[in-house]
């Protein structure tokens, strides 16, 4: 190993918790503090992870305290350093993390309020299509064509939830002393980009169910059938309008907005 | 490979474009000669801020500072990073390219700090080479920047100054001179910051950097979160003497301040720069030491 591979490989093991005494052989003794100057190395390093973290689940890190918050960030970090040169990358791997961190588990909604935030992140990175007006959808419903295909946003992404997530979020911001894990019951939610921003839409579960199948192309009857098994009075016109006032729908094609 | 044509044609100021400040850019073009981006933070073309970036590059010319190029990596270099790079370059065509003098990346994982090389033949042989196939792959040269320095390595063999000397003059790259980073690191080390001045390659020095720094203990900390102190200021006059007006960039990263008070600390760069009169052709050959 060249001298220079094994001082970084040194310096990993240092910022990994073990080797420490390896690495600061490598040091030149001077005025400076050998362990203050390695601080600033170790600082600098978690700090960029952390803010990361904190920038792709700003509801998660304020939801547990800042002691916890370090020591996920730092546990995080030393089994799962990124391996692409973008941090962008590198936060999804967090929500697996979070189910097995055994400190996380006093928040039991926490796994899926991390995943609820990185579909956002997901969504923010996604391309924007040209959307689907009404006289497009009037087209397509009155085409000859016996099934119709639905294209939605790159961006849309339907997720269910166990836990009331759209309560559990409001009651942390405007009562952040109330208990959340009291708050019971399911949700679901429509999350996609549009114009650059990012719209999440809490939806029932039936026209989740509505809406979930025709994204995964089944036809109109078996989207409709399925959600009147959640919900007998379900209304397929309403769910239409759904559709078309919110900007879920894009054109067919390659073409993307600028 | 050359640097013809790549700069502004004046030495001008020119700030970091940060997310605080995307509306005032969109909202009303700024007295700012051009920006700088961190180039990481902009791989991925579909999202908003990429489109900030692209519509913000048809005011202002833009200048990329990299990270993760990782050019001290004994891992050799990442092409798949490279390609994203250079796909970003050819979207926007930034006027420089740069990255530091660090590694960041062993094992194929990142660490994601401008971590501190050894300043010795074997660093300056893997660097040089690391170097040389980025910018071939990036069909441009790069500007490479001093780093803050916070140790130093047992093994050394030359100062930081003759090592970033001799590496750009290997691979035909700039210097990026960072002036706050050559205080911090005089202070942190007992280094003679005049010195280095001097040991850098004249006719290198392409872009310069200045911002602040805090004092912790004993060491003096790079963290771009304050405004430039007096002592950088006239270290900055210096450079400026030495090597001739070039783009200087505010970087302020952290705790960061209002546009305004950021177009104030680059004010005071460009006058700065409009008060060293641009020499003779005669004066500008005396000036121009060949290195090596």
């Amino acid at each position: 190993m060249s001298g220079l591979g094994k001082i970084q490989r040194d310096f990993r093991e240092f910022i990994l918790g073990h080797g420490y005494e390896d690495f600061m052989q490598h040091i030149k003794s001077t005025d400076l503090p050998k362990e203050e100057s390695l601080d600033v190395y170790h600082h600098n390093i978690f700090s960029v992870h952390h803010r990361s973290l904190v920038n792709d689940y700003p509801l998660v890190f304020s939801i547990i305290d800042d002691t916890t918050a370090r020591r996920m960030v730092r546990a995080y970090v030393e089994v799962s350093l990124p391996c692409t040169g973008s941090l962008e990358d590198w936060g999804g791997g967090f929500i697996s993390f979070i189910q097995r961190y055994e400190l996380a588990s006093q928040w039991p909604y926490l796994t899926e309020m991390a995943q609820f935030e990185w579909a956002k992140h997901i969504a923010y990175c996604a391309k924007e299509k040209p959307l689907l007006n009404p006289e497009d959808m009037r087209k397509l419903v009155d085409s000859s064509q016996k099934e119709i295909s639905f294209h939605f946003q790159p961006s849309c992404q339907l997720m269910a939830f166990l836990h009331p997530l759209e309560q559990i979020i409001q009651t942390h911001q405007n009562e952040p002393k109330k208990p959340l894990s009291d708050l019971k019951g399911t949700s679901y939610a429509l999350i996609l980009k549009h114009q650059g921003h990012i719209n999440v839409y809490w939806v029932s579960a039936s026209l989740f169910v509505f809406i979930n199948r025709l994204k995964e192309g089944q036809d109109i009857e078996v989207a409709f059938a399925a959600a009147q098994v959640l919900e007998p009075e379900f209304d397929a016109q309403e769910a239409f309008s759904f559709l078309l006032q919110h900007p879920i729908l894009c054109r067919e094609g390659d073409e993307t907005c600028v | 490979m050359s640097f013809t044509g790549l700069s502004p044609r004046q030495a001008s100021a020119g700030v970091g474009l940060r997310r605080p400040h995307y509306t005032d850019f969109l909202n009303e073009k700024q007295p700012i000669a051009w920006l700088e981006v961190h180039a990481e933070n902009f791989l991925n073309f579909d999202t908003p801020a990429f489109k900030i970036l692209e519509r913000l590059r048809q005011d202002y010319p833009v200048s990329f500072h990299a990270v993760n190029l990782s050019l001290g990596s004994s891992d050799g270099i990442d092409e798949e990073h490279v390609k994203r790079v250079k796909a970003l370059i050819e979207r926007i065509n930034p006027f420089f390219v740069s990255d530091h003098l660090s590694w960041g990346r062993i094992d194929g994982y990142y660490l994601n700090d401008l971590l501190p090389i050894p300043y010795t033949h074997e660093a300056l042989t893997l660097f040089a080479s690391n170097l040389s196939r980025i910018q071939d792959l990036l069909e441009r040269p790069l500007l490479i920047e001093n780093p803050s320095s916070y140790l130093q390595f047992q093994v050394s063999e030359m100062s930081e100054a003759e090592f970033l000397g001799a590496l750009v003059h290997r691979a035909g790259a700039g210097v990026l001179l960072d002036i706050n980073n050559i205080y911090v690191s005089c202070s942190n080390h007992g280094w003679d910051a005049q010195q280095y001045l001097k040991a850098i390659p004249a006719g290198k020095v392409k872009e310069m950097h200045l911002s602040g720094h805090v004092l912790q203990g004993k060491l003096r900390i790079d963290d771009h979160g304050s405004q430039v102190c007096p002592e950088v200021w006239d270290l900055y006059q210096k450079a400026i003497n030495i090597f001739g007006p070039v783009p200087t960039l505010i970087e302020w990263d952290s705790n960061v301040p209002s546009l305004t008070t950021l177009l104030d600390e680059a004010s005071k760069a460009q006058t700065i720069l409009d008060s060293v009169r641009v020499p003779s052709n005669t004066t500008r050959k005396e000036r121009h030491v060949r290195f090596g």
